[in-house]
């Protein structure tokens, strides 16, 4: 007998199985992206949580009423899955749908009477119970990614958050991150359904096309989430990413409409949901900028479930049909009340908190004090002066001397650092009189539990006793001797960081000895140590090559031969990554063939690095001949495909095979027939790199000049060189010159130079910088430093490379790649023919 | 998806024409075993016995008299011994009877005229008219019973009167007024005509719905030889049950008040009333039998059956489908508002004017907040709350929040996606709270 409902349309199965079509876009589009461990992964939640739900009903609450069938379970499966990244083990899965049903929703009563979402309570238990493997993101187009090992990477969002750990600029982090494109459509790292921004939106679209959700939430978040990053981003572009990208990074756009919405946790009228999508937003916004987890889109709907209740009981309907009811006799009180009410609570709230503060600050800044005298103690030898009465702060750090009598014994540094797991910590190191460490504690973290307490055993005395220039301040993993504290790996080194800032800090500040070199730097070569690697990129050899090792050019080059003949040599080479120096071994013939390639030492960015290295990437310098081929990637103008995402990364890898390659052809190449890149048959007697439209720009760049330099062309060491004369004379020379550091590549500058080698002006011809740090490179005055320069004196590198040029704050790399344009523009003038 | 109902205002649900019986005949139904009769069938005083227990009766014999000015006769449906004259006593403030007749035969009184005959002429003079339809007790024939004779015997004081009868059915599903149009169709005009007389008009309107052709057709025929009554036809889909709309629409003037016929000048009657005015004036017959609607909505089958007042449920829905009370629910009236029946041994009365039984849904199904019942209720009130108070038995709480306000419209059930019985959950609250209101010492 069929049920009949005398209902109209919208039953409760009609919203649930609508609520799954509108999912299905989603739900393609992970398995697409993320391959079979999706659809397994998905399937799993799915069937936990209707079979858990089942199972609750059944045994604990009433065997008769079991209602599996209204599809809510099935989409808090689906919900859940969504979450969650593409490899999270299935037993977890399990777990958190256990979770997510018999601790989020039927406790309370079931469906309806839940406060919280409940796939966000499971999601959230699995963040908090299993942070590493809900925080791995397998990259998408992996197809069965937990079948093997995945490269996998943090989210948009986690990445920002550590490249601004590790101090890079924001503007480096944002050029390097997906195109907006990538995020919409769903080509980016992160859970299973929060990827494409497309897919839930049709979604969402066709929910509200059925009246299942209305708009007053999801348009609400989202607005407020752009509205507020948009102001942070206006007011500091260099801390905050743009509004664009935080509606499209991370979990908003599917929390807004699919979690945000959900009946049951939401407020029922539309002002209450108004206020419930304002108060989301700015959560979310607050954790994203200044909470520790780079995502907060699930924590805010969780708040904001909880004041749920509180809205509707404040939103109470009020209409009435009746003419005599009037504004001001039932509406109008209303609203009075409510007002009443949010400033009452909010005045009651802002004098309890005035009040312990004033009651608490005094004691606690007391205790800080004894307790900081008492930690000073710890570190240093006895003495018997106030260290902290004569402190002194240099950059950041604190400085504390103590005495005995009139003698020194020792400096403690309050040092810090911000390369710890979950952001910055203190230490305080002391030191003897000679640089010497005695002893390091640690003041404040908010690192991993426990990790206090490891920090605390005998683990610290590692560093008792220590010349920093003898004792190589690097965890063993990056070849130190500072033994890790297993599992805390990124606190360890974070720790050596802080002491090493210390000691610097120390030596040149306040021992004033500043050419000490650290013995971590000095050692940073990256030593092999098994015959194995050498193995990968070599051809069958039987000799041991780590014996027969040369360093030629400042690159080590290890011999493979077989019965005494040579097959083939491992060069050891690296180049500048986006975050360190990249490592790598590359195995060539003895007729300059490339065999193979290999990364011996990786520390770029989890998730862009590694994706580098892949076999696609590094099979394509097989079979290349050393010499012959471009060894640069393809966006500057070379043959290499680099690794989508990870531009820099693939560059590096460019540099490090091209100075091997020089490397090569400069000393071990036995064959003649190879063709150095940057010689050419004839001089080009047409300017190869730029061509000039009117010769307006050399005015800027030239002394005073009556000729037309563009007919004075000649091509030196592959620039062209244009001259300038006043009356027959020669006043100057413009060298067109380019470099290929630029961020977006090739950049084209003209240099122009007096006679006697110093420059008169320059002028950027054309690049694919961004027009803003273009702009602000300009603005900046950058070029003017070198008006009137001799490079013969005037070393061309940025200072933080040891040169004299004063790079822009924030665009390092425009300013690098200009500078090495005149380096290049020198050198060529250097060979003109005068 | 097709609509199934429009939303006239908020809080008003019209379902829309979807009729499972407007092609079947209608149909008499066997003569009970017994008939149950109950005295309080209309509204006003109900009326007092003036038989006794084992005396035998004939079909349309006076059995109970009016009671006081607003009150109607009631006279007995079948013939044959009366069993008991039972008490209900489920409300304490007024004792409820009902006459119970067992049935032995259908032997009519002498002066009713039991013939199928037409009878055009209308010879008899006004009061005497209001004197047949007083003695015969017809009431209006809807949902409130109200005793015809009382309203047509209050002045007018407007010249120009003009009788409306409405056949644009209020209630979904119901077609006894269809049918009565396809079979009696002349002796709806005698009944108007006799409305004319009564209320000293000449003019005289049947609003029709433009889609019923076949009633069309066949009152237009009948029509012309009829001139002071004209027929209207209504455009589909417009909804008249509302008495303002239907005078506006058909002749173009604003009625002010919704309430009461008189001062307006236009009188408005129903199908089922015009019918049993004719069969009491021309034929002297009491008002003993209805032509109602029962339909199963789950099988989707429905009948147009003759009943005798005071028939019990089980044979009449033994014609369309068996009903078994446990699982399935029986409505009388409208289907979102209407009353609940509880027993099959509740008899058919002048109020009843059409049957809907559907299957009962066993759990009651969780709120799950989706805020259509507070979009839907007319009165502001927010319907989950009420129920989910009035599980929780919470009675005091519930006069704070304005329960008394709810107008019973049903439209927040209906809306409902769970199918929660929402306007149910109400009824009882304010059952409840009445109650408690009168006896502050009712149990709760």
């Amino acid at each position: 007998m069929k049920l009949i409902e005398l209902r109209n349309n919208l039953t409760r199965h009609r919203i649930m199985w609508n609520v799954v079509i509108a999912l299905l876009p989603a739900m393609t589009v992970s398995f697409y992206f993320f391959g079979i461990s999706a659809f397994i992964l998905t399937v799993t939640a799915i069937v936990s949580c209707l079979l858990f739900e089942f199972l609750i009903q059944y045994f604990f609450i009433d065997k008769e009423d079991i209602t599996i069938q209204d599809g809510s379970a099935f989409i808090t499966g689906v919900l859940l899955a969504f979450n969650v990244p593409s490899s999270l083990p299935i037993w977890m899965m399990v777990l958190g749908s256990l979770i997510a049903i018999g601790v989020g929703k039927m406790p309370y009563g079931g469906i309806g009477k839940n406060i919280f979402n409940p796939a966000l309570v499971g999601r959230m238990f699995l963040l908090i119970s299993f942070p590493v493997e809900m925080t791995t993101w397998p990259l998408p187009l992996q197809n069965s990614s937990f079948l093997t090992d995945a490269i996998s990477g943090p989210t948009t969002l986690g990445a920002i958050r550590e490249g601004m750990l590790n101090g890079k600029p924001l503007s480096d982090i944002m050029a390097d991150a997906p195109s907006y494109m990538d995020m919409f459509m769903g080509n980016i790292g992160g859970s299973l359904g929060e990827v494409s921004a497309f897919a839930i939106l049709i979604g969402a679209l066709y929910m509200l096309y059925k009246k299942i959700i209305t708009w007053h939430i999801p348009v609400t978040f989202i607005t407020t989430v752009f509205v507020f990053t948009g102001i942070l981003w206006y007011m500091h572009p260099d801390k905050y990413a743009d509004p664009v990208f935080h509606v499209l990074a991370g979990g908003l756009i599917l929390g807004a409409t699919f979690i945000a919405t959900d009946m049951v946790t939401s407020p029922m009228s539309d002002g209450g949901k108004i206020v419930f999508g304002i108060g989301c937003g700015v959560i979310t916004v607050s954790i994203r900028s200044w909470g520790y987890y780079p995502e907060g889109v699930g924590f805010a709907i969780l708040i904001m479930n909880a004041f749920t209740p509180m809205i509707n009981q404040l939103f109470r309907s009020y209409k009435y049909r009746d003419k005599t009811n009037t504004f001001s006799s039932t509406i109008a009180p209303i609203i009075k009340n409510r007002i009443v009410a949010f400033i009452f609570i909010f005045i009651v709230l802002l004098t309890i908190l005035t009040i312990v503060y004033i009651y608490t600050i005094g004691p606690i800044n007391n205790a800080h004090k004894n307790s900081e005298l008492d930690k000073i103690r710890t570190v240093l030898p006895a003495f018997d002066n106030n260290p902290i009465d004569s402190a002194k702060t240099i950059d950041e750090l604190v400085f504390y001397t103590a005495k005995k009598g009139d003698s020194i014994v020792g400096y403690a540094c309050k040092t810090f650092t911000d390369k710890g797991f979950n952001g910055r910590f203190y230490l305080l190191v002391g030191f003897k009189p000679d640089g010497i460490i005695y002893n390091t504690i640690v003041l404040e973290q908010h690192e991993t539990p426990g990790f206090g307490d490891r920090m605390a055993s005998d683990w610290n005395k590692q560093f008792n006793g220590k010349n920093l220039t003898e004792f190589n301040l690097k965890v063993k993993q990056d070849s130190g001797d500072v033994d890790a504290i297993s599992a805390s790996t990124i606190s360890s080194r974070a720790y050596c960081d802080a002491i090493e800032k210390a000691y610097l800090s120390l030596m040149k500040n306040i021992l004033k000895k500043s050419d000490v070199k650290l013995a971590s730097e000095i050692n940073e070569k990256f030593i092999i140590k098994d015959i194995s690697i050498l193995k990968k990129v070599l051809p069958a050899f039987d000799n041991d090559p780590l014996k027969e090792v040369k360093t030629i050019s400042d690159l080590e080059c290890f011999t493979a031969k077989k019965g005494g003949k040579v097959v083939g040599y491992a060069i050891k080479s690296s180049g500048k990554g986006y975050c360190s120096t990249v490592w790598i071994l590359i195995g060539v013939l003895p007729d300059g063939k490339i065999n193979g390639a290999c990364f011996l030492e990786n520390k770029e960015t989890i998730g862009y690095g590694d994706k580098v290295d892949n076999p696609q990437f590094l099979g394509q310098f097989k079979g290349k001949l050393f010499g012959k081929c471009d060894f640069e990637v393809k966006k500057d103008d070379g043959d290499i495909d680099a690794v989508s995402g990870s531009t820099i990364t693939s560059r590096a890898f460019c540099e490090a095979v091209a100075k091997a390659s020089t490397m090569f052809c400069d000393s071990l190449s036995t064959t003649k027939n190879e063709v150095k890149k940057d010689s050419v048959i004839a001089p080009p007697s047409k300017p190869t790199i730029y061509q000039y439209t009117d010769k307006s720009i050399f005015n800027n760049v030239l002394p005073a000049f009556n000729n037309n330099p563009l007919t004075e062309f000649q091509s030196v060491n592959g620039l062209d060189v244009y001259t300038g004369r006043m009356n027959g004379v020669v006043t100057g020379y413009a060298i067109t010159s380019f470099s290929k550091k630029g961020f977006g590549g090739k950049v084209i500058i003209l240099v122009g130079f007096k006679p006697d080698g110093t420059i008169n002006n320059t002028a950027f011809v054309s690049s694919n910088e961004t027009p803003n740090f273009l702009e602000m490179v300009e603005e900046a005055g950058y070029r003017d430093q070198y008006i009137g320069k001799n490079p013969a004196t005037f070393k061309l590198a940025i200072k933080s490379e040891g040169g004299d040029v004063d790079a822009v704050s924030g665009v390092t790399y425009t300013s690098r790649s200009f500078c090495d344009g005149v380096q290049k523009a020198y050198s060529s003038f250097i060979n003109i023919k005068k | 998806m097709k609509k199934e109902y429009t939303k006239i205002n908020v809080g008003e649900v019209y379902l829309n024409d979807n009729r499972l019986s407007a092609n079947h005949p209608i149909e008499k139904v066997a003569l009970p075993e017994f008939v149950s009769i109950p005295l309080f069938q209309h509204s006003g005083n109900p009326a007092i016995p003036i038989v006794e227990k084992d005396s035998f009766v004939k079909t349309g014999q006076l059995i109970a008299k009016a009671d006081g000015r607003i009150s109607s006769n009631i006279h007995s449906s079948v013939t044959g011994r009366i069993i008991e004259i039972k008490e209900i006593t489920e409300k304490k403030e007024r004792h409820r009877k009902e006459i119970v007749i067992r049935t032995k035969d259908d032997v009519w009184e002498e002066n009713i005229d039991t013939t199928d005959t037409l009878i055009k002429e209308i010879t008899l003079p006004v009061p005497e008219i209001i004197n047949r339809i007083r003695d015969n007790g017809v009431v209006e024939l809807n949902g409130t019973a109200f005793p015809l004779h009382v309203k047509l015997s209050v002045q007018h004081k407007q010249k120009e009167n003009i009788i409306i009868i409405n056949s644009a059915e209020n209630e979904a599903y119901i077609s006894s007024d269809h049918r009565l149009m396809l079979e009696k169709g002349e002796e709806l005009f005698i009944g108007t005509s006799i409305l004319m007389k009564v209320y000293d008009t000449n003019k005289g309107i049947i609003a029709i719905e433009k889609e019923k052709k076949d009633v069309l057709k066949n009152m237009l025929n009948i029509s012309k030889q009829y001139p002071n009554i004209e027929i209207i036809a209504l455009k589909k889909n417009v909804l008249y049950y509302n008495r303002q709309k239907l005078i506006k629409t058909l002749t173009g003037k604003n009625v002010p008040d919704n309430s009461t016929d008189l001062p307006a000048g236009y009188l408005t009657h129903n199908i089922a009333t015009t019918f049993a005015v004719y069969e009491a004036v021309q034929k002297n017959k009491p008002l003993i039998e209805r032509i109602i609607t029962v339909s199963d909505l789950d099988i989707k089958k429905g009948a147009n059956l003759q009943v005798r007042i005071g028939t019990p449920l089980t044979p009449i829905f033994e014609k369309v489908c068996s009903v078994d009370i446990n699982k399935k629910r029986i409505i009388n009236g409208n289907v979102i508002r209407g009353k609940e029946i509880l027993e099959l041994q509740t008899p058919i009365n002048k109020k009843s004017i059409g049957l809907f039984t559907f299957s009962k849904r066993d759990t009651l199904f969780k709120c799950i907040r989706c805020s259509q019942c507070i979009n839907a209720c007319p009165m502001g009130l927010e319907p989950y709350r009420l129920a989910m108070h009035v599980r929780n038995s919470d009675f005091v709480l519930l006069r704070k929040e304005k329960i008394l306000n709810c107008t019973n419209c049903g439209t927040c059930g209906y809306v409902c996606p769970t199918g929660r019985p929402v306007l149910d959950l109400i009824r009882y609250g304010r059952k409840k709270i009445t109650e408690i209101q009168n006896n502050p010492q009712t149990e709760i």
